[in-house]
């Protein structure tokens, strides 16, 4: 038999604690965005949280835990894909230092790792994405979330395919890989000093004339919204899998339905 | 060293009141972020020359032993003498016996990290050495 069908991988979507109870629409974008690639999509209801804030507390062996749950959950799939730098770091990055002299996890956590992708990074480096069919008609602004930047190297990918939506102008701040003051934990441990650093954000924002900002992660964007919003900003904030899959009448973070 | 971590939230609080505090910090923006973006786009090669540098000191680090062994030969032929201390208090008793040796009660000091972790300071002004730093960065900061 001649099949002359291509090899359609199977990807597990880790949906991550944000998307799944605040923001849906991205984990939904992230599923039409990975099936245009050629993808199969499944949403293992196993899942949970990726233990970042286990790990960053301190709290090692609840974090182990629900390491290991992520990979059983996971690891039959061809490839892990999460919309979010931050989680799609803990899952790649930490997780095998978790199980450092564990020999049978620390093997299963490395193998699991290689499988392991942010949504964009996902499409661009391992799909060969070159261009999306989307439009948005509006300038926007793209903040380089810290995890995905820095531990993922994800930096050209979305921009090189923001520049493919129809409509859509990418303006670039001053700044763009400099903190939104989140940090997941840290804006809860230190308010102070996360709300100076959002201050400082959100000026570099406004200063483009951008009418939206766009991101990797969900906490980023959430954290520059409600400060946006504070400051009585018309800035809207979108995540960048909504902007990629088209998805204009969503209505923006922390906006009006 | 003291200690400063407990208070670190209400130290935070007044270091983001201060004003001048916070002006001399927006300077570091340009004097070191702007000037080193600026050196490294005049460097091409930036990244690959990082990159070995790492190397060289990782490679130096995994063969620790026969570079130290190397260095002190190099130092007896150039005429010095290099001290081996397994412990901060064994080094802090060799750098005393040198300074009284030679009846030192004054001792000027250039500006070292192990110097630091080893509390050399404290303890030569406990010995009643009286270290006087020669690094001038330790006066402005």
């Amino acid at each position: 038999m001649n099949d002359q069908t291509p090899f359609r991988p199977r990807v597990g979507l880790f949906v991550t604690c944000l998307v799944d109870l605040f923001r849906p629409s991205v984990g939904f974008a992230a599923v039409k965005l990975i099936e245009d690639a050629g993808c199969t999509v499944e949403v293992p209801a196993a899942q949970t949280c990726c233990g970042q804030p286990a790990y960053n507390s301190g709290d090692r062996e609840d974090t182990k835990a629900i390491a290991k749950s992520t990979i059983e959950a996971f690891e039959a799939f061809d490839y892990v894909v999460a919309p979010s730098g931050s989680c799609a770091g803990m899952l790649k990055k930490h997780y095998p230092a978790l199980f450092k002299g564990d020999f049978d996890w620390e093997t299963r956590a490395t193998a699991f790792s290689a499988k392991v992708f942010e949504l964009v990074s996902f499409l661009v480096d391992v799909r060969g994405v070159k261009s999306v069919e989307a439009g948005f008609h509006e300038t926007i602004t793209y903040h380089d979330s810290c995890s995905g930047l820095r531990e993922l190297g994800i930096r050209t990918q979305p921009r090189q395919l923001l520049k493919t939506v129809e409509g859509l102008t990418l303006k670039e701040m001053q700044d763009a890989d400099v903190c939104c003051g989140f940090g997941g934990t840290f804006c809860v441990k230190y308010p102070d000093i996360s709300n100076a650093i959002v201050e400082k954000k959100t000026v570099r924002i406004e200063e483009t004339g951008a009418g939206t900002l766009v991101a990797g992660d969900l906490g980023c964007l959430m954290n520059m919204a409600g400060k946006l919003k504070r400051q009585g900003s018309k800035v809207e904030a979108r995540h960048v899998a909504e902007v990629l899959a088209g998805m204009e009448d969503t209505p923006p973070i922390g906006g009006r339905g | 060293m003291q200690i400063t971590s407990p208070s670190f939230k209400q130290n935070a609080r007044e270091a983001l009141a201060d004003p001048q505090l916070q002006k001399a910090l927006n300077n570091v923006r340009t004097g070191f972020i702007d000037k080193r973006q600026k050196a490294v786009d005049a460097l091409p090669e930036f990244d690959a020359l990082r990159d070995k540098a790492r190397e060289i000191k990782d490679h130096t680090l995994a063969h620790l032993d026969l570079y130290l062994d190397a260095y002190e030969n190099r130092v007896k032929e150039a005429g010095g003498t290099v001290h081996w201390a397994e412990s901060a208090e064994e080094a802090r008793a060799i750098i005393l016996d040198i300074c009284r040796s030679s009846g030192a009660r004054t001792v000027t000091k250039g500006k070292s990290m192990i110097s630091e972790e080893i509390g050399l300071n404290e303890f030569l002004e406990k010995e009643g050495v009286k270290p006087i730093e020669t690094d001038l960065g330790e006066y402005i900061i």
